[in-house]
């Protein structure tokens, strides 16, 4: 028999339930629309970073992981660092791997690329564009990977974050795990490096 | 144009060509980024399940605790009953290291003292010099 103090106990029981499931569902839908934004540029970083389209998937989900499980229930305005700073401890992780089984990694890879598809299939779909757009971002964006490519991981990482994600010297710098004079060092030898490769492009 | 502008045209046209390189990533990169999004989303809600999980399970171990104590006050009232049955007064005396036989004769020392002043002095030296005062005769 249900009594009144019951009844409103289980009112009230469910009333918490319909608020901490609309809680997690918009949480969990805030959470979707973040990852959504920064899943492709984390890609972009990670492949730049590795060379590698599997392992910069493993990297960004990792991070995903990461960053939902630890982090979600922090004020949504720190996921964007949160999220950059587990994404260059991934990054470094996997470089301090490889360099510990640098010969046993090298001997993988040679093995891989024997079997492995034409590298240009991997590359962007530009079936959108035109030929010559398609030729133009296709040679530039190689280019630009290979100058990249040619930086210390650090010098490449506090560039694409300060040049292209826009991040503040102060927040790369968290980001990044160094002082912020670290950071202006890293990026203005990164930006010289890179204008002198790239000289032939965009002069 | 001086340096700096021309540093900012480089830049931008840096950020325009990696914008369109993500722009224009692989169907199935976009995918299979997707598909990790799900997996990590889904994640949240099994990490939560899991907690509720080894909440209840420590709630669990509580109540079979407390139940079990519960079978003990019920299976032997007795041993519960000597343990209720000692006041803060009887530990006082257990502890005090006092001859027990004074706290017997405690009542005569009492009728004593209403008797008569000078037989309870002569108790009282008695009892602190022995630490044992002798049982009288009425």
């Amino acid at each position: 028999m249900l009594t009144k103090n019951s009844l409103s106990f289980t009112l009230n029981r469910n009333a918490a339930d319909i608020c901490n499931f609309w809680k997690e569902t918009s949480l969990t839908l805030d959470m979707d629309s973040f990852l959504r934004s920064v899943e492709r540029k984390a890609f972009r970083m990670a492949e730049i970073a590795t060379c590698n389209t599997d392992e910069s998937l493993d990297i960004v989900q990792d991070t995903m992981f990461n960053m939902v499980r630890r982090y979600s229930d922090k004020p949504e305005e720190q996921w964007k660092p949160l999220f950059y700073c587990i994404l260059q401890n991934r990054i470094r992780d996997w470089y301090r791997q490889r360099n510990r089984h640098k010969n046993w990694y090298d001997f993988l890879t040679g093995w891989k690329n024997e079997d492995s598809e034409n590298p240009m299939d991997s590359l962007a779909d530009l079936s959108r564009k035109s030929p010559e757009e398609q030729a133009l971002i296709r040679d530039t964006t190689k280019a630009l990977d290979e100058a990249l490519r040619t930086l210390p991981l650090r010098q490449q990482q506090v560039f694409l974050l300060r040049a292209w994600d826009d991040q503040s010297v102060a927040d790369t710098a968290r980001v990044m795990g160094c002082s912020q004079g670290s950071v202006k060092t890293h990026y203005s030898r990164a930006v010289h490096t890179l204008r002198k490769i790239l000289e032939g492009y965009w002069p | 144009m001086n340096e700096n502008n021309k540093e900012e045209l480089f830049l931008k046209e840096v950020r325009l060509s990696l914008d369109a390189s993500v722009n224009n990533l692989d169907d199935e990169v976009c995918s299979r980024l997707a598909k990790s999004r799900c997996k990590a989303l889904e994640s949240r809600g099994a990490h939560m399940h899991q907690g509720i999980r080894w909440f209840k399970l420590a709630f669990a171990g509580l109540a079979l605790l407390v139940l079990i104590w519960l079978a003990g006050v019920l299976l032997f009232p007795e041993k519960n009953a000597i343990m209720a049955g000692v006041t803060i007064e009887d530990l006082e005396i257990a502890t005090s290291g006092e001859n027990p036989d004074f706290y017997r004769d405690m009542d005569f020392y009492l009728w004593l003292s209403t008797k008569k002043g000078s037989a309870l002095h002569g108790a009282r030296r008695m009892v602190f010099q022995s630490g044992r005062a002798p049982r009288q005769s009425h």
